[in-house]
């Protein structure tokens, strides 16, 4: 695994928002980091919380000042530049998108990525557990997919949309490509990490291979499983805006293009805005099931 | 599951020697291939263990003890040699012979009772017939309180009593323990022990129990298997005479004491001159 990236260092206590605009600024480097931070799961996260533990109206003092603070931010940035819209031009916009494109743009979006967020899911963890398990199959395979990870998705729209046209199925075929890549290294790593004594255990105690997978191998991967769902999903929301240069027709990513023609910022702010929103919530909800999911596991403290 | 049948068998522990022998493991030899050339890690282990016997192998740690606890248990292929039970050759493990680890193994996404089902949902056992041997080992074990507990939530020595309630659970035909008690602490170890004897005394199950604990070795064991150091002989097999049930006295015997100190010899030798070992 990789060490991590020392501009950006993942730290134990990191939120869902920075891995998630680290991961897909950055997925190559970042997803070793969390995984090293993140998988052996949480076991630093519960030291660096526990600082404002008692404290939880500090805690949301704080996000309500970083909320004041970005805002007021934004604000003096469109008073000393022109070109950036003030929050009244902003409001008229929101206030006109969400009366007509808005909502057919973000379900469109939200189902290009549940679809292929799916697919990779599915395909990933598959993938990654038998990548993980047969020794012979990763040492094919890993170098490939560690090399497909490298190349920002923007460069395969060009040939997606040649070999697979401009329908549906090459948008949703980019971000499953991008939710995929993370997923099947997670889920890789996390089968090598499998600690054998459950296997032996499980073996004295009749499993077979298929039983071995269902039963041991697949819930023990389970933490770092989730982790790969959490940047996988990450990837997918940050590459629908890619996906949809490729002739759409709705979407996010198609409202932010097309506003981008006539030069009108508004309608781009506003796509950015829920696009991050939508992004926090999916990652909010992750994390959520990974404490939930993960409940079982022992806590190094 | 209870049998008064078997435990009539031996007053010592010593079972008949005229049965057939449940395991026979002939002739073991094994090593293990490092990049400086293999590592002999057994060399020519016979032994036979009778049905009910409760067998200790006891040595200096790194003599194979472990090693051939794993063959026996179908998880390594021996170098040479090979093991039988009831006359059928060893291959592959299965739910007759149970495994109990050092480090428990107990699977921590399941609940206790759900690492207990384990193996009697491999078997295609129904959720009544499950829930009674669950219920019945778990009791067995003291833990029926802790049923829907998770692994995480119990201390080193419930964990490890779950551990051989999932073993027993599947009335395996021989229980195969690695040092079962080697990472608990000196009290909980006598407490398993035990439990361990009594149960062992109320179903007669065969055992086959690897540890460098001397005294555990006399206090559990019907016989003794004192190995070598690497490689791994068998030094010497020492029948232990002392009637059970067993208890907190046994243990400041003349009989126990008299063990102990010919054991010590023994171990002490098999450890080589400079007491070795890691």
């Amino acid at each position: 695994m990789s060490e991590p990236a020392p501009q950006q260092p993942v730290t134990p206590d990191a939120t869902g928002a920075e891995t998630a605009q680290a991961a897909g600024a950055d997925t190559a480097q970042t997803i070793g980091a969390v995984l090293d931070a993140a998988a052996p799961p949480a076991a630093g996260s519960a030291r660096g919380a526990g600082r404002v533990r008692g404290f939880p109206w500090l805690r949301g003092l704080g996000y309500l000042l970083s909320l004041i603070l970005g805002l007021a931010a934004y604000y003096l940035a469109s008073v000393l530049n022109q070109n950036v819209p003030g929050y009244s031009s902003l409001f008229h916009s929101f206030s006109q998108l969400a009366g007509s494109v808005l909502w057919t743009d973000v379900s469109a979006s939200l189902i290009r990525v549940g679809v292929g967020f799916g697919i990779a899911a599915v395909a990933g963890t598959i993938v990654g557990c038998l990548m993980g398990w047969y020794t012979p199959l990763r040492i094919l395979l890993e170098p490939w997919v560690q090399f497909i990870r490298m190349v920002p998705t923007l460069a395969f729209i060009p040939l997606v949309i040649v070999f697979l046209g401009i329908g549906q199925t090459p948008k949703i075929g980019v971000i499953a490509l991008a939710a995929f890549l993370a997923i099947t290294v997670s889920v890789m790593v996390g089968v090598q990490n499998v600690d054998r004594i459950y296997v032996r255990a499980a073996r004295t105690l009749g499993a077979g291979t298929g039983v071995l997978f269902r039963r041991v191998i697949l819930p023990a991967t389970l933490p770092y499983i989730l982790v790969g769902f959490r940047l996988g999903l990450a990837n997918a929301w940050t590459t629908v805006v890619a996906a949809e240069l490729i002739a759409a027709s709705n979407g996010l990513g198609y409202l932010i293009t097309q506003s981008s023609t006539y030069n009108e910022t508004p309608p781009i702010i506003i796509a950015i805005v829920c696009i991050g929103l939508i992004g926090l919530v999916m990652d909010q909800i992750m994390h959520y099931l990974e404490r939930r999911l993960g409940s079982w596991q022992e806590r190094a403290r | 599951m209870s049998s008064t049948r078997d435990a009539a068998a031996g007053e010592t522990g010593t079972m008949t020697q005229d049965a057939h022998p449940k395991l026979s493991i002939s002739g073991i030899s094994h090593q293990f291939a490092r990049r400086e050339g293999p590592l002999s890690v057994l060399r020519d282990v016979s032994l036979e263990i009778y049905p009910g016997e409760f067998v200790v192998l006891l040595g200096p740690s790194g003599c194979g003890k472990s090693t051939l606890l794993n063959i026996v248990g179908g998880l390594e292929q021996p170098a040479a040699g090979s093991v039988t039970m009831d006359g059928k050759r060893v291959t592959q493990p299965g739910p007759d012979r149970s495994m109990v680890f050092q480090q428990y193994a107990l699977f921590p996404w399941l609940t206790v009772e759900g690492n207990v089902e384990f193996g009697l949902r491999l078997k295609g056992l129904g959720r009544r017939e499950r829930e009674r041997i669950v219920e019945d080992v778990l009791r067995l074990v003291d833990l029926l309180p802790f049923r829907r507990a998770w692994p995480k939530e119990l201390s080193g020595g419930m964990k490890q009593r779950a551990a051989i309630a999932r073993a027993y659970a599947l009335d395996p035909e021989v229980l195969l323990m690695d040092e079962p008690f080697g990472a608990v602490d000196a009290l909980t170890r006598l407490q398993l022990q035990e439990n361990l004897a009594a149960t062992w005394l109320r179903h007669r199950r065969t055992v086959l129990f690897v540890t460098h604990d001397i005294d555990e070795a006399i206090w559990l064991g019907s016989r003794v298997v004192v190995f070598s150091g690497r490689p791994g002989r068998i030094l010497k097999v020492l029948n232990i005479d002392i009637p059970v049930p067993r208890d907190a006295a046994t243990r400041t015997t003349e009989q126990f004491t008299k063990y102990r100190q010919e054991l010590l010899e023994l171990v002490r030798a098999a450890m080589g001159p400079t007491g070795g070992g890691e």
